[in-house]
């Protein structure tokens, strides 16, 4: 109004008067049109995105069909792993199934792929040179016709299969902004072949490989931060249980802490998340406690310190707690301490009899196992103790979870079909599925991180 | 003996560090060289899921040792091989601690399950609700309003009064959009609440694009709400053609 004044003009004061009530009424009808109450949308049923995979274009050079095959199907398997994605079949397609040339940088027909009812279309090419393979692959969402992420791998070596997996991933992070874990890996415990070893497998259970073959009997696998080693409890010296080391990467295969003698049994040894020191348990014949050390057997710390038994730590993904299993008030029961010992705090108060706490990567979680009626079921609570959940309750034990890298689902076993196998299932307790299928116990599963 | 102190040398991780590996190195290794990621939807500051960790390695000269197809390679030889009758005779670990003898006695009730996940998901969108919700006024039932019967009535009455029509409408809606919308199993424990508004006209067409008015702070969930709107014109045709707003949450209602 000052402006106005000073300009003089009466029809200017009255035209800006008018202005500013048109401005409040328009205001007015306009937020009374907002004011209107939301209309509240909930989930349903459905919880997979439709992906049409198109088969990679092949190079024209050296084209190779079963190749570019049995990558797709690769591809499709590790996304349908994902539980993000369900693939469309080819008989439903309008567009090409195989991704034809020229494609790099051309905008896609999205209506071919929208009125299939695809959420989304991977397509690609193969390029073959002499010093490896090629793959360039392009993400598309059709129903609103944006390209999400297009990429190039160059791998050097013929064998596709982890490549096909690392692509997968990348795509279920395009649509939910979680990396998947199809390309992450598992270790764990079976006797298949007579005593218990250390295998390795792929998160889906693909290539299961033996990591030790000492025919004696080794137990509970823990990778190292960087997927490169495992640290795993074995019998195989003084017929007693110490701690040993298998890598594929700097470290050294073999035993671990020697320096601390054989006096003392060790076992259940876990990183820490800065992978220069490991938390562990030592028994020298009567109450178990929790150590940390080096790795290289150094600056022991003595953690808990009672006439109970302390065993199974496990890290919170910050490496400043460590939940971990205690009976001393008569029944074992998760506690959290501090990385130095302090403030140690009871978790868990159901159940009589609760143990292996495993933290998840996000910090959410603690799954742990609870016995009823003599069986194992899983369970999960926040590390507050505020909301303890059920994820797993079949009648038959299931033990020793594990989280996957993304904290979305937990690897477990299970003896449900009689001998014990393990079993992945999301967090919120839908979409289980067995992973191994060979004769023997599977147990004391680890998933593994992400490796890149 | 000595065998265990050679390892011990070789074993601190420092001198490891240094000295080469003499395993066997893996097959292929598969190395990322370039990616062009245009980030997906536009990383909304958000309070938890750190948004869009650009996955873009920057273009590797090195081949980092990749997701292994080889596994670790199995431990040396022993030195002897000790045989260990399976279970029974071995000292197992005591990783399950039992409970002296009968201690089980004086335990707490057995084990009552306390909440379950329907229990927890309710109580997370409550309390989810109560903070941020914008004015959700009761969809349901508020006394008819007598004036709103005719279809075509006043532009707007700008309160949350709703007619049966229009509470009908908004039940065909959200039984439509159920039907469309994909929400992955990961978002559906999580307390997430976009708005959107779209302009509709009287057929129920979604004119021009979906606007979000509210983050959900997870740009992939809110990408996931338009793909679902983009799958979903005609709505039931509305009490009245213009801007009507739908907030999206995971987990059933009520």
């Amino acid at each position: 109004m000052d402006l106005a004044i000073r300009t003089g003009g009466q029809p200017v004061k009255r035209a800006i008067a008018i202005g500013v009530l048109l401005a409040i009424a328009g205001a007015a009808l306009r937020s009374a049109a907002q004011e209107r109450a939301p209309v509240i949308v909930n989930a349903g049923e459905h919880k997979t995105y439709r992906i049409a995979v198109q088969r990679f274009a092949d190079d024209p050079a050296k084209p190779d069909a079963r190749m570019i095959d049995d990558f797709r199907a690769k591809v499709i398997r590790a996304l349908e792993f994902s539980n993000v994605f369900t693939k469309i079949e080819d008989g439903a397609f309008l567009g090409p199934v195989t991704t034809p040339p020229g494609r790099e940088d051309a905008q896609l027909e999205c209506p071919n792929w929208s009125q299939i009812g695809a959420d989304g279309l991977l397509e690609g090419e193969v390029t073959r040179r002499a010093d490896g393979i090629g793959i360039s692959f392009r993400v598309w969402d059709p129903t609103q016709c944006k390209r999400l992420i297009r990429r190039r791998y160059q791998q050097s070596g013929e064998n596709l299969d982890s490549t096909a997996r690392r692509l997968a991933d990348d795509v279920v992070e395009a649509f939910i902004g979680v990396r998947g874990v199809s390309g992450t890996e598992i270790a764990f415990v079976s006797d298949r072949g007579g005593n218990k070893e250390i295998y390795v497998m792929n998160a889906d259970g693909s290539d299961a490989r033996a990591a030790t073959a000492n025919r004696s009997l080794n137990n509970f696998p823990n990778w190292s931060p960087d997927g490169d080693a495992i640290i795993y409890t074995s019998y195989r010296y003084l017929r007693r249980p110490f701690l040993f080391l298998s890598s594929r990467g700097q470290g050294k295969p073999g035993r671990l802490l020697a320096r601390l003698g054989d006096v003392r049994a060790q076992y259940r040894g876990v990183f820490a998340t800065d992978h220069e020191r490991m938390a562990l348990v030592m028994s020298d014949g009567e109450a178990s406690q929790i150590y940390t050390v080096g790795l290289d057997g150094r600056d022991l710390r003595r953690l808990t310190n009672d006439r109970a038994i302390d065993v199974s730590p496990s890290f919170s993904p910050d490496g400043k707690r460590i939940a971990f299993v205690s009976d001393r008030t008569g029944a074992p029961q998760v506690y959290i301490m501090d990385l130095d010992g302090g403030n140690v705090r009871r978790l868990t108060y159901d159940g009589s009899y609760n143990t292996n706490p495993s933290w998840s990567p996000d910090g959410l979680w603690i799954a742990y196992e609870t016995r009823v009626n003599g069986q194992f079921d899983i369970w999960m609570i926040d590390p507050e103790g505020v909301t303890n959940v059920p994820l797993e309750t079949n009648p038959r034990s299931d033990e020793g979870p594990s989280w996957a890298p993304n904290s979305r689902a937990i690897v477990f076993s299970s003896t449900r079909r009689g001998l014990a196998d393990l079993y992945v299932v999301d967090r919120d307790g839908s979409n289980l599925r067995r992973i191994t299928a060979a004769a023997g116990n599977n147990t004391s599963p680890a998933w593994g991180p992400y490796t890149r | 003996m000595v065998v265990w102190s050679v390892l011990l040398h070789a074993g601190a991780l420092g001198l490891v560090l240094v000295s080469p590996h003499i395993g066997e190195r893996e097959p292929p290794r598969v190395i990322s060289v370039e990616l062009i990621s245009p980030n997906p939807p536009a990383p909304a500051a958000a309070p938890k899921p750190a948004p869009a960790p650009a996955p873009a390695p920057a273009p590797a000269p090195a081949p980092p040792p990749e997701a292994v197809p080889a596994p670790p390679p199995p431990p040396p030889p022993e030195p002897k091989q000790i045989v260990l009758p399976e279970k029974s005779t071995a000292p197992k670990p005591k990783e399950k601690p039992k409970p002296k003898p009968e201690k089980e006695v004086f335990k707490e009730p057995p084990k009552k399950k306390e909440k379950s996940l329907d229990d927890l998901l309710a109580e997370m969108r409550n309390s989810d609700t109560t903070k941020p919700a914008p004015a959700v006024a009761p969809a349901a039932p508020a006394p008819p309003v007598q004036t709103a019967a005719a279809p075509t009535g006043p532009p707007s009455q700008g309160t949350s009064e709703i007619s049966p029509q229009e509470a009908a409408w908004r039940a065909r809606v959200r039984q439509k959009m159920k039907g469309i919308w994909i929400v992955p199993p990961g978002f559906r424990t999580q307390p997430l609440q976009t708005l959107v508004v779209v302009s509709l006209d009287g057929a129920g067409n979604i004119v021009g694009e979906p606007r979000i008015t509210k983050k959900s702070g997870n740009p992939w969930y809110d990408d996931g709400v338009l793909r679902g709107l983009a799958k979903a014109s005609p709505l039931p045709p509305p009490p009245e053609a213009g801007d009507w707003t739908l907030q999206f949450e995971p987990g059933d209602s009520l």
